[in-house]
């Protein structure tokens, strides 16, 4: 029995429990590929693409995997399910859309390794979604990493215009400035 | 600083930056290797690798999981303990549709139901799990429902993320949890509505008895577990009463 | 396996770099690079995910903390045992197999040992799995050195992603609860910084931790120079 409607899940995974400023996951690019607008949306992109992707594959590996009973197996079968989904859909723009693939091309393999997409399929996993819904969630966390990203990197390039002290420089001021928004995001709480 | 790789393994070779993409697939290796041995070989040991790490997983699951199921055992107890203090053994139902059947292990998300009994074999109450949107993420509770005077006597926060110091008052402030010793959720005639949806009001007004005391500076998260609680109570007191006579059966025929 | 020509993962491209410190002395050198000299958290800033989301109490902290000790050892045991038969290209994959497998043991073994420690820290227990610090070991020095100097390094670093998320355990916890471990300290009139313990409060502290090494090494190589 779910009493989160599907409007509650995303503005849960957007705003809320927003993946990046709440939930800390894919802190790695938010911190290394936010000094550009250009990029970091495009990596935001990329992101929600690919969230979108996973969870489809991992909704269905786990229900394969409760159909042959082996929890023991869910995290090694969501990483290299993950790892190949991005393999395919990687040759999959490449051939059918160059265009996106110079768009998107060189986010894909560093995805991989992004805690935010194993947290995607975790977390649907274990707040028990049904098939919507977990899309749902994907779609709300993707975007909501992209909305992180893109705002830190706004910040960043008017950063780049004024002189900041030398020993703040580079990762401890973008932490800081992650602190602030992290505040500003929990003035959402409550809206669902 | 040390020089680079002074004692490197001798199969190394020099780091490229290329950016092509990673070889997790087991079986897409973009760099086809020169000699027809090499794919056999990957194969191989992959296989042998992932053949180690289901052997090493089998055992520590089959090795921790009767630990772990008395560790579980024990919190549901102790949940259990708080909201049916007088209650020695129990019954396990699922809540299935609108109905509740008994819990023969085959549920998995189903919220549960527990009957719990005193020494003397009477039911002291139904204790239900349940779940809804609070402040920050969704709030799981247990409460517990005594049929004899058609009141909750007890609730206990299992999960929530709610602000600490402020919306996580739900699960230990003192004055609001005395809330649930006896609130009134009381039938009318027709035995198929509550008189009245419980009541959120303002802390320190008067009283009555199927009104919740809220918490001040967390409004929300009070307002949260009171829409909890009446939405599981629609549906739950209907099959509770449905099936009364086979609840005070101590055991699951 | 031929030295045939081989694409550097993305994963591993972000490991090499790292400066790749191996050095002649062997052993404890391995061994306290990490602690500070190297520090995965504070110099190489590396596995940002877990040292913001559990360091809300120092329980949780040491928690992962022992568990990622745990996984970076026993796969830089593994991958420096079979690093001269596993193929090149294929070896990335190899590794993420091997360390989820460690990750899941850790996972089911906090379990059994106490259920309130894995609920508190949930799913990050499994988001070891892409903590760059562990991949990044076993492909910048596991796969390379023998299984001594691979013990004593992931040793090393793990003490060292311990020890750092620990100091932000205990400001977090301290300043946000008033408490160290759940046992108060402050006594019962401090009015705890709620901000702390909240996510906005792990990004701070952290924030002010680099700052406050960035000055001290600022400092230090004024006075050198």
């Amino acid at each position: 029995m779910h009493t989160e409607t599907l409007g509650s899940i995303f503005l849960n995974s957007l705003l809320i429990n927003n993946f990046v400023l709440s939930a800390f996951l894919g802190i790695c690019p938010f911190l290394g590929v936010s000094n550009k607008l250009d990029t970091a949306s495009r990596m935001g992109m990329a992101v929600t693409f690919v969230m979108f992707v996973s969870s489809m594959c991992a909704y269905g590996v786990n229900v394969l995997l409760l159909w042959i009973e082996a929890p023991y197996l869910q995290l090694i079968s969501y990483i290299v399910i993950i790892a190949s989904a991005v393999q395919l859909v990687e040759m999959f723009i490449k051939k059918f859309s160059p265009a996106l693939f110079r768009a998107l091309g060189i986010f894909l393999p560093l995805i991989t390794t992004n805690c935010a997409i194993l947290g995607l399929a975790l977390f649907q996993t274990a707040k028990g979604y049904n098939f919507v819904e977990s899309l749902v969630y994907a779609i709300g966390a993707g975007a909501g990493f992209t909305l992180a990203i893109v705002l830190m990197a706004g910040i960043r390039e008017e950063l780049e215009l004024t002189s900041v002290p030398g020993i703040i420089k580079g990762t401890a001021i973008v932490l800081i400035i992650a602190g602030i928004l992290s505040m500003t995001f929990m003035g959402f709480a409550g809206l669902a | 600083m040390s020089t680079p790789a002074s004692h490197t393994a001798p199969n190394t070779e020099p780091k490229t930056s290329s950016t092509t993409p990673t070889n997790a697939a087991p079986n897409a290796p973009a760099n086809a290797p020169a000699n027809p041995g090499g794919s056999a070989k990957m194969i191989l040991t992959l296989g042998t690798v992932g053949l180690i790490s289901s052997i090493l997983l089998v055992m520590t699951y089959n090795w921790t999981l009767p630990y772990i199921e008395a560790n579980q055992l024990v919190y549901l107890e102790a949940s259990l303990k708080e909201v049916l203090p007088e209650a020695t053994s129990r019954t396990e139902w699922r809540l299935v549709g609108e109905d509740m059947v008994p819990d023969d292990g085959s549920f998995t998300i189903e919220p549960r139901l527990f009957a719990g009994f005193r020494d003397d074999g009477s039911l002291q109450g139904v204790a239900i799990e349940a779940q809804g949107q609070g402040y920050a993420d969704v709030i799981k509770i247990i409460y517990a429902y005594a049929p004899d005077c058609a009141c909750i006597i007890g609730m206990k926060v299992l999960e929530s993320r709610e602000t600490p110091g402020l919306g996580d008052k739900i699960g230990n402030d003192e004055n609001f949890k005395s809330n649930f010793d006896e609130l009134d959720v009381r039938w009318n005639d027709e035995r198929n509505a509550t008189e009245g949806p419980l009541e959120l009001i303002k802390q320190g007004t008067n009283l009555s008895a199927w009104q919740i005391d809220g918490i001040s500076g967390a409004t929300i998260s009070s307002k949260a577990i009171t829409d909890i609680l009446n939405s599981s109570n629609e549906v739950v007191l209907k099959a509770i009463h449905a099936r009364l006579d086979q609840l005070r059966a101590p055991t699951n025929e | 396996m031929s030295n045939s020509a081989h694409n550097t993962p993305a994963a591993a491209r972000a490991a090499s770099t790292i400066p790749d410190l191996v050095n002649e002395k062997g052993g404890m050198d391995d061994f306290l690079k990490g602690l500070w000299k190297e520090n995965p958290v504070f110099v190489q800033v590396l596995g940002m995910c877990p040292v913001l989301a559990v360091t809300n109490t120092v329980t949780n902290s040491f928690v992962m903390g022992v568990a990622t000790t745990f996984v970076l050892v026993m796969s830089a045991i593994m991958v420096s045992a079979t690093r001269s038969f596993i193929p090149k290209q294929v070896r990335i994959a190899t590794y993420i197999l091997i360390i989820a497998t460690f990750v899941t043991v850790a996972d089911y073994a906090i379990k059994a040992v106490s259920l309130s420690a894995h609920r508190s820290l949930g799913a990050f227990i499994s988001l070891i799995v892409v903590n760059c610090i562990i991949l990044g070991r076993a492909e910048a020095f596991s796969s390379r050195n023998g299984i001594k100097d691979s013990v004593m390094d992931a040793l090393g670093m793990g003490i060292g992603f311990t020890f750092a998320i620990l100091m932000l355990g205990v400001i977090r916890e301290s300043l946000g609860s008033g408490s160290l471990a759940g046992i108060p300290i402050f006594g019962s009139n401090y009015e705890p910084w709620v901000i702390m313990v909240l996510p906005g409060g792990a990004f701070f502290v952290l924030g002010f931790l680099l700052l406050g090494i960035n000055a001290m090494n600022t400092r230090r190589s004024g006075v050198k120079n």
